[in-house]
C-alpha cells in the first residue's frame, strides 16, 4: 500500500504520513512531519491535561507527546512499542507567529502514502488547527 | 518640561548618536565601495533620520539640520534623483564628520557651533550643483565610479577636524546576543560534563562490582578446591609414571581440579589488578573532568563577566529624576550611592530599572515628608534615599532606603479589615502586615497617601523582579524610614537548581528562590498540613504531590509513627511559604529553558532542565504554586482620578524619543513600556495589558503601519488608541496611518500641549475600568 494511485492522474496528489492509534488510522501532511522517534524515554507532565501523554527530550528540545486516544474515540490503544510522530508547526496565535515541536504518539512505526485529493480527509489532521485548539491553556487568564 | 530633564536625555542622545555615527561611517564606506546598493542607502536613510529626530528632541538644532540634509541627500540617493559618485561620497564623509565634531562638543559639554551649518550648507550646495548635472535618471558618469574604487585619503578634501577614531578606546563591541550564545553553548558544554562525570561514577560503581564478584569467585573456588582436596584423595591415582615413587606427604600433587582452580586464581588476581589499574585511570579521569568544569566555571565568568556591568550605571540614571521629583512634590532629598562597581549582568541590569524606579518614586512621594514636616520631627530637613548594592555570593543585593515617614501597619491592617481580607480582631504580624501592599490592588494611592503605604506598583515590582528569578522584601521602622531590599542572581545564563522529588517525579527549582531545606516531622496524612511553624511565624505549607495530584511514594505510611519530610521554604517576596516534597535529590548547575509552547499554559511550570542523563525535569515557580492563596485576598483596584496606574506603550526605534515620551508620561505617573519596533511592541502587549500605544511609523524589523494593522486586526487588542507619532508630516502618511485604523496623529518635534491633549481625549478619566 505504498503507492496508492486513484486513475485521475489529473488530481492532485499529496504525500501523508499514516499513524494507527487504537482502531483509527491519523493522517498527517507529510511536509509537517519533522521525524519519527522512540515515543521513550516519556517524563510524566503532572497537571497537564489527559491527552498529554508525556514529555520526550529529543536533542536538547522537549516535545509533548500527544495521545489523540483521549481526544478522539478510537477503541483500545496499545502503547506497547508505540513511536513518536514529531511535527514542526508554525502557527500564529493572537499576535505573534511561533513555531515549536509537538509529538503523536502512534502504535508502531507510521508509514506513508500518496492519495489524490479525492479521498475523504475525515482522519486527517490539522495541525495548525490542532496546536491552536489543544494547546494548553492557563486555567484562569492572569490579570 | 515637568519631569523632563535634558541632560539626561542627552545622555541618552550621545549613546544613541554614537550608534547612528557608527552605522553612517559604515554605510557611506560601503557605498563608496559599491554605489547604488539600496539596502545601504536605505539603512543611511534610517540613521540620518533617526539621528535628526533624536537630535532635534535635545535641542541640537544645528547636528539635527545637518543630519536633516544629510537624509535629504541620502532620499535623492535613493529615489535615483542623485547618484552616489565621489563628490557624494565625500559631502557625506564630510557632513558626518562635522556632526561628530558637533557631538564630540556637545559631550565634552561644549555645546554646538551654530556656525557650522553655514559651512556645511554651503559646502552641500556647492557639491550638490557639481553633480546635478549628472541627474536625472542616466546611467551614473564612469569617471567618478572608476575613481570611487580607488579612494584617495579623505583629509585631503577636507575634513572638518583632523580624523579623530570615534569614541574609540581599547574595547571591542560585541552584540550582547553573541554573549548570550556563547553563553548558551557554555551551557550545553556543562550539561555534557555533568553527564561524563556522572558516567565516570557508574563506570567506577561497575569496576566495584565486578571486583566484588571476583572476590566472590575466587572465594568459592578456594573453598570448592579445599572441599575437593579433602573428600577425594584416596581415589587419585597418579597417572605420571615419574612420580609414582613420591609418597603423599613428599610431592605436591597437581590433579586437574587443582590446577584449574589455581588458573582461575591467578585469572582473578589479574582481572584485579586490571580493575585496580582501571579504577586508578577513572580516578584522574574524573579528576581531569573535574578540571574540565573548573575551566568551564572559569570560561563562564569571563563571558559573564563581558556581559556585566556596574551597577552604579543604573544608579546614576536615577540622579536627574529624583532631583526633579523632589522639586516637583516640594520635598528636599538628597540621594547618596554605595557600591556602585559591584557588577550584574547586562540582562537583569535592564531589567531592574522600572523596579527601582517605583520604588525610588514611592519613596519620594509618600515616604519623605515635606521639610517643615520633618524638622517638626526632628528629622533632618533634608530626607535621604540611600542606594546601595552588594554581592552576596551568587546574588546581588540593591538595597533602596529612605529615612522618611515608613509604613504605617495600623493603616495597612485598617485597610485590610476593610476591605473584609482580615477580622479586626486577628491583628497579625508587622511581617504579615506589610506583605499586603504586595497584594494586586490592595494598596491604593488614596491609601497609599493617606497611610504612606508603597503605593500601587509593589505588586508590578515583585512581578518584575521575580521574572528575573529575584525577590523583593520590605522593612519598615514607622516614623524613621523604609527600607526595600531586591535580591536578584548576578547572572542569568546558568542557574543553580536544587533537585527535589516528589510522586516519583523529578523537579528543579532555581536555588535563588529558596530561604532554606528544613525536615518537617509529619505525623498526619501529609494532605491535611496547610500552616507550619517556621522561625516562630505561622506560613502556609503544601506538599507538592497533593497540588499536582500525583501519588505520594509508598514510602511514608499515615498515622502509625512520625516521618520527617523535607520542605523547602520558598522566599515569595511578601511572605514564606513551605512547599513539601518526598525527597531531596541534590543541587546542580544547568540551563533552564522555557516551556514548549504548546504547554504554555502550565503556569505551575517557568520552563524545563534535561539532566545530564537525559531526564526532564520541570521547573517549578513557587510564586505561581501558591498563588492562588492570595488571589482570594485580592480585591479590584480602587480607581481614582488622574492617570495612576494606566500603561501606555511606547514604540520607537530611537531611544531618545522613547525616553523623551517615557520621561514625559511618568511624570504624568503613567506606567510606560516601550519598544523599539513592532516586533518588540507586540511581545509587550502579549504580556501587558495597555491602555494605549504611541507609535512611529518608520522603524526596523516591523514599521509602524503593519503594527497598526496587527494591533487593529486583533480581537483582543482593537480597542486599544494607537496614536502615531512621527516626523512625516505628508498628509499621505497621516491619511494611510488613520486608515489603517490609527486615532491620532502626532507630528515629531511635538509639544507637550498635544500630547497632554491626545491624552485627555482617549485616556479620559471616566472610563478607567
Amino acid at each position: 500500500m505504498n503507492k496508492d494511485k486513484k486513475e485521475g492522474a489529473g488530481a492532485e496528489e499529496s504525500t501523508f504520513c499514516i499513524f494507527k492509534v487504537g482502531d483509527r488510522d491519523f493522517l498527517l501532511p507529510v511536509e509537517f512531519v519533522r521525524e519519527v522517534t522512540d515515543a521513550s524515554p516519556l517524563f510524566p507532565v503532572p497537571m497537564s491535561p489527559e491527552y498529554i501523554h508525556g514529555v520526550v527530550a529529543l536533542r536538547g528540545r522537549i516535545i509533548p507527546a500527544i495521545d489523540l486516544s483521549k481526544i478522539y474515540p478510537v477503541g483500545k490503544t496499545n502503547y506497547s512499542d508505540a513511536k513518536l510522530v514529531v511535527v514542526d508547526v508554525e502557527v500564529e496565535l493572537v499576535r505573534e507567529v511561533i513555531s515549536e515541536n509537538i509529538g503523536f504518539v502512534s502504535e508502531g512505526l507510521p508509514y506513508f502514502a500518496t492519495f489524490g485529493s479525492d479521498i475523504p480527509l475525515r482522519d486527517m489532521i490539522d495541525v495548525k488547527d490542532f496546536f491552536r485548539n489543544y494547546r494548553v491553556k492557563e486555567p484562569h487568564g492572569r490579570g | 518640561m515637568a519631569g523632563v530633564n535634558r541632560s539626561e536625555l542627552l545622555e541618552y542622545f550621545l549613546s544613541e548618536a554614537e550608534d547612528h555615527i557608527n552605522t553612517l561611517q559604515r554605510g557611506i564606506s560601503e557605498i563608496e565601495a559599491a554605489p547604488g546598493s539600496d539596502t545601504v542607502i536605505e539603512d543611511l536613510y534610517r540613521a540620518a533620520h533617526t539621528l535628526k529626530g533624536a537630535a532635534a528632541l535635545v535641542k541640537l538644532t544645528t547636528t539635527s539640520n545637518i543630519a536633516h540634509r544629510m537624509e535629504d541627500i541620502l532620499e535623492g540617493l535613493k529615489d535615483k534623483k542623485i547618484t552616489a559618485g565621489r563628490e557624494i561620497v565625500d559631502l557625506l564623509f564630510y557632513m558626518l564628520d562635522s556632526i561628530k565634531g558637533l557631538v564630540q562638543d556637545v559631550s565634552e559639554g561644549r555645546g554646538e557651533d551654530p556656525a557650522i551649518e553655514q559651512e556645511v550648507f554651503a559646502r552641500a550646495d556647492e557639491a550638490l550643483s557639481k553633480v546635478a548635472t549628472a541627474v536625472p535618471g542616466k546611467v551614473p558618469p564612469k569617471a567618478p565610479e572608476l575613481e570611487a574604487v580607488v579612494p584617495e585619503k579623505r583629509e585631503a578634501v577636507g575634513r572638518r577636524k583632523e580624523d579623530f577614531e570615534f569614541f574609540s578606546g581599547n574595547f571591542v563591541k560585541v552584540d550582547v546576543r553573541k554573549v548570550e550564545e556563547m553563553l548558551n553553548l557554555i551551557g550545553e558544554i556543562t550539561i555534557k560534563k555533568n553527564y561524563l562525570l556522572q558516567k565516570t561514577k557508574e563506570t567506577g560503581e561497575i569496576s566495584d562490582e565486578i571486583f566484588f564478584a571476583g572476590r566472590r569467585l575466587l572465594k568459592e573456588i578456594t573453598e570448592f578446591a579445599d572441599r575437593y582436596a579433602y573428600s577425594l584423595p584416596d581415589n587419585v591415582r597418579y597417572t605420571d609414571p615419574l612420580l609414582s615413587e613420591f609418597g603423599e606427604l613428599e610431592f605436591d600433587r597437581y590433579d586437574e581440579l587443582n590446577l584449574f582452580s589455581r588458573k582461575l586464581q591467578e585469572i582473578t588476581n589479574d582481572i584485579t589488578e586490571a580493575l585496580k589499574d582501571l579504577s586508578d585511570f577513572f580516578e584522574s579521569f574524573g579528576d581531569d573532568v573535574k578540571t574540565i568544569g573548573n575551566m568551564i566555571k572559569m570560561l563562564r565568568s569571563d563571558i559573564s563577566e563581558a556581559r556585566m556591568v556596574e551597577i552604579g550605571r543604573l544608579f546614576q540614571r536615577f540622579v536627574r529624576p529624583i532631583k526633579d521629583m523632589a522639586r516637583q512634590y516640594d520635598k528636599k532629598v538628597e540621594l547618596l550611592i554605595s557600591g556602585g562597581d559591584t557588577k550584574i549582568d547586562k540582562v537583569i541590569f535592564e531589567r531592574l530599572f522600572d523596579p527601582l524606579m517605583h520604588i525610588i518614586r514611592n519613596a519620594i512621594i509618600h515616604g519623605i515628608e515635606r521639610a517643615d514636616e520633618r524638622l517638626q520631627k526632628g528629622k533632618k530637613e533634608e530626607g535621604l534615599i540611600f542606594l546601595s548594592a552588594r554581592r552576596e555570593g551568587n546574588t546581588v543585593v540593591i538595597e533602596i532606603n529612605d529615612n522618611g515617614r515608613g509604613i504605617d501597619t495600623d493603616r495597612l491592617f485598617e485597610e485590610a479589615v476593610r476591605k473584609g481580607l482580615l477580622t479586626p480582631d486577628s491583628r497579625p504580624s508587622k511581617e504579615d502586615l506589610l506583605s499586603l501592599i504586595f497584594v494586586p490592588g490592595f494598596t491604593t494611592t488614596e491609601i497609599a497617601d493617606m497611610a504612606s503605604g508603597r503605593g500601587m506598583g509593589m505588586s508590578a515590582v515583585r512581578r518584575l523582579i521575580s521574572a528575573i528569578n529575584g525577590v523583593v522584601e520590605v522593612d519598615t521602622d514607622v516614623g524613621w524610614g523604609t527600607t526595600c531590599r531586591i535580591k536578584v542572581p548576578s547572572s542569568l545564563a546558568i542557574t543553580n537548581v536544587i533537585v527535589f522529588s516528589s510522586g516519583g517525579v523529578e523537579f528543579v527549582m532555581p536555588s535563588g528562590l529558596l530561604e532554606e531545606i528544613i525536615q518537617l516531622e509529619v505525623t498526619d496524612a501529609v494532605e491535611s498540613v496547610t500552616t507550619i511553624t517556621y522561625r516562630g511565624r505561622d506560613i502556609h505549607a503544601m506538599s507538592l504531590s497533593e497540588k499536582l495530584g500525583i501519588s505520594q511514594q509508598g514510602r511514608f505510611t499515615v498515622g502509625s509513627f512520625s516521618n520527617a519530610l523535607p520542605a523547602i521554604i520558598c522566599n515569595l517576596t511578601d511572605r514564606k511559604a513551605a512547599l513539601i516534597v518526598d525527597e531531596i535529590v541534590g543541587q546542580e548547575e544547568t540551563i533552564i529553558k522555557p516551556m514548549n509552547r504548546f504547554l504554555g499554559g502550565l503556569y505551575i511550570y517557568s520552563g524545563t532542565t534535561i539532566s545530564g542523563d537525559g531526564r526532564v525535569r520541570f521547573v517549578i515557580n513557587p510564586l505561581r504554586i501558591f498563588e492562588e492563596h492570595i488571589q482570594p485576598v485580592a480585591a479590584r483596584p480602587v480607581t481614582e482620578e488622574g492617570y495612576e496606574g494606566r500603561r501606555v506603550l511606547i514604540v520607537d526605534d530611537s531611544l531618545s524619543v522613547r525616553k523623551y515620551v517615557s520621561a514625559f508620561l511618568e511624570a504624568k505617573r503613567f506606567k510606560v513600556y516601550s519598544a523599539s519596533n513592532g516586533v518588540e511592541a507586540l511581545n509587550i502587549l502579549d504580556e501587558t495589558p495597555v491602555d494605549m500605544v504611541i507609535t512611529d511609523l518608520e522603524m526596523p524589523v516591523m514599521h509602524g503601519y503593519e503594527l497598526i494593522n496587527r494591533i487593529k486586526g486583533s480581537e483582543r487588542l482593537k480597542d486599544i488608541p494607537v496614536i502615531v507619532l512621527t516626523s512625516r508630516s505628508a498628509e499621505k502618511h497621516r491619511e494611510k496611518a488613520i486608515d489603517s485604523g490609527a486615532e491620532d496623529f502626532l507630528v515629531k518635534p511635538f509639544d507637550e500641549k498635544s500630547l497632554s491633549e491626545i491624552l485627555r481625549k482617549y485616556l479620559s478619566t471616566a472610563d478607567l475600568a
